[in-house]
């Protein structure tokens, strides 16, 4: 297979999965409003400390996406049906490319999750700080992506698996503390003009080190599971 | 290995979690040659089907289906599957796309464009394909696996009850599609319950019975 067909398949399952979320909405309809509301609620749980929900604002952000992304990652319609894996292997579709295509899908949605969020989170907890927006824009997007890779990848291991709702988290939440921590501390420094190098390093890892993970386990975990 | 022959298994059998699916199956195919696989439920029918397929790796015996073998190389797999179809018990459909989504899909993962002749107007659906496949029936369902596989004809044809859901009007389509195959020198397996059905355009006959292929004279 050339680069490119390789990358047009990544783009095909983009387009795929981004077309069925489109249609059924269970990102955009379930998991949004929830998220919103656990944001909402964590405050009322504080009492009026407002230097404390001024703290703990952009950990609470990332706490709910991390978590909410994890339910988008491991919900039934995220996977395809064994009749549709088997079609999609029988017409040449790359699994590595299908994992690639699968966890770009989903940081678009956790994206979007995010940039949803993130009014909300401004106006419930008020941070304060003058923000380096852009280092805030890079914290997002690599963060997400962190977050889909982890995501498809633990789906990909938990797949058809009566277990897998459990199981699922269980999995991801050791490689999620880190994701965590660096988009949680990355943005308390972009929110006070500080350095976020050291976390948006650690980020960069992260993903480096799950797209080489799941681009080599996607062969042999599709063909196991086939 | 006979250059002629698209499929031979020789001694294959097939295990998992410690069950023995199937054993000691000994099997050629050869273009033209249309199977008919009967068996009682759960003795290893859809098993066969799926490592025909090459989505079951056998864990004894040797295999040659299509070029790939016990060794082949992972573009020599791919070659083959790219010439095999399968239709099994359940569709293999997105639920959430309209039929003609669910056709021109597949037709884009491989890189065709797309057919002179509408495939879905051939299976009886052109008139509903702007409709949800989650809004559609088996038998629907079922002519959009019909369609998908008139535009890329496959070599190797598996079908596993390919008349369930199937109405009255329905059923000469899949006589349609073998007719497609045969004619392009492929060969068809199928598995059926429809033993009425299925028996007009089969070569050849065969059954599994607690994981063992026995081939029954036409």
């Amino acid at each position: 297979m050339t680069a490119t067909t390789f990358w047009k398949q990544v783009t095909w399952v983009v387009h795929k999965d981004l077309r069925v979320e489109w249609r059924g909405g269970e990102t955009l309809w379930m998991a949004t409003p929830f998220a919103a509301l656990a944001l909402l609620l964590a405050p009322l749980a504080t009492g009026t400390d407002t230097a404390l929900i001024r703290r703990i604002g952009p950990g609470m952000l990332w706490l709910v996406v991390i978590l909410f992304g994890m339910t988008i990652s491991l919900r039934p319609g995220s996977y395809d049906s064994r009749p549709v894996r088997d079609l999609l292997t029988l017409n040449g579709l790359d699994p590595a490319a299908d994992y690639l295509g699968k966890s770009l899908a989903g940081t678009l949605m956790l994206f979007g999750v995010t940039v949803a969020l993130t009014p909300i989170m401004i106006v419930l907890y008020a941070p304060q700080g003058n923000p380096h927006w852009v280092g805030l824009a890079v914290l997002a997007i690599t963060g997400t992506l962190g977050m889909g890779l982890l995501g498809t990848l633990v789906g990909t291991l938990v797949r058809g698996l009566r277990v897998r709702t459990a199981l699922g988290p269980l999995l991801a939440v050791p490689p999620a503390v880190p994701v965590l921590l660096a988009t949680s501390r990355g943005t308390d420094s972009a929110l006070s003009q500080g350095s976020i190098l050291t976390w948006l390093l650690l980020l960069i890892g992260m993903d480096l080190a799950l797209i080489i993970l799941g681009v080599l386990l996607a062969g042999p975990l599709n063909e196991t599971t086939a | 290995m006979e250059n002629t022959a698209l499929v031979r298994l020789t001694n294959v059998g097939y295990a998992t979690s410690g069950s023995v699916i199937l054993d000691d199956i000994d099997l050629t195919i050869s273009g033209g040659d249309v199977l008919g696989i009967s068996g009682p439920n759960g003795s290893g029918k859809t098993t066969l089907l799926r490592l025909l397929a090459t989505l079951h790796k056998p864990t004894r015996g040797d295999y040659f289906i299509l070029g790939a073998t016990p060794s082949s190389s992972p573009e020599a797999l791919l070659e083959a599957r790219l010439r095999i179809a399968l239709i099994g018990h359940y569709p293999s459909l997105w639920p959430e796309m309209t039929l003609l989504e669910n056709v021109e899909m597949i037709d884009r993962l491989r890189g065709t464009g797309p057919s002179s002749v509408d495939p879905l107007e051939t299976v009886g659906l052109k008139d509903l394909a702007g409709w949800k496949a989650s809004r559609t029936s088996l038998g629907m369902q079922r002519r959009v696996e019909f369609a998908r596989i008139l535009n890329h004809i496959p070599r190797l044809l598996l079908l596993d009850e390919p008349h369930a859901g199937l109405d009255e009007a329905g059923r000469p389509l899949v006589d349609h599609l073998i007719n497609k195959v045969i004619d392009q020198n492929g060969a068809v397996i199928m598995v059926s319950h429809h033993q009425y059905l299925v028996n007009p355009v089969l070569t050849r006959r065969g059954e599994v019975t607690s994981g063992t292929l026995q081939e029954i004279s036409t």
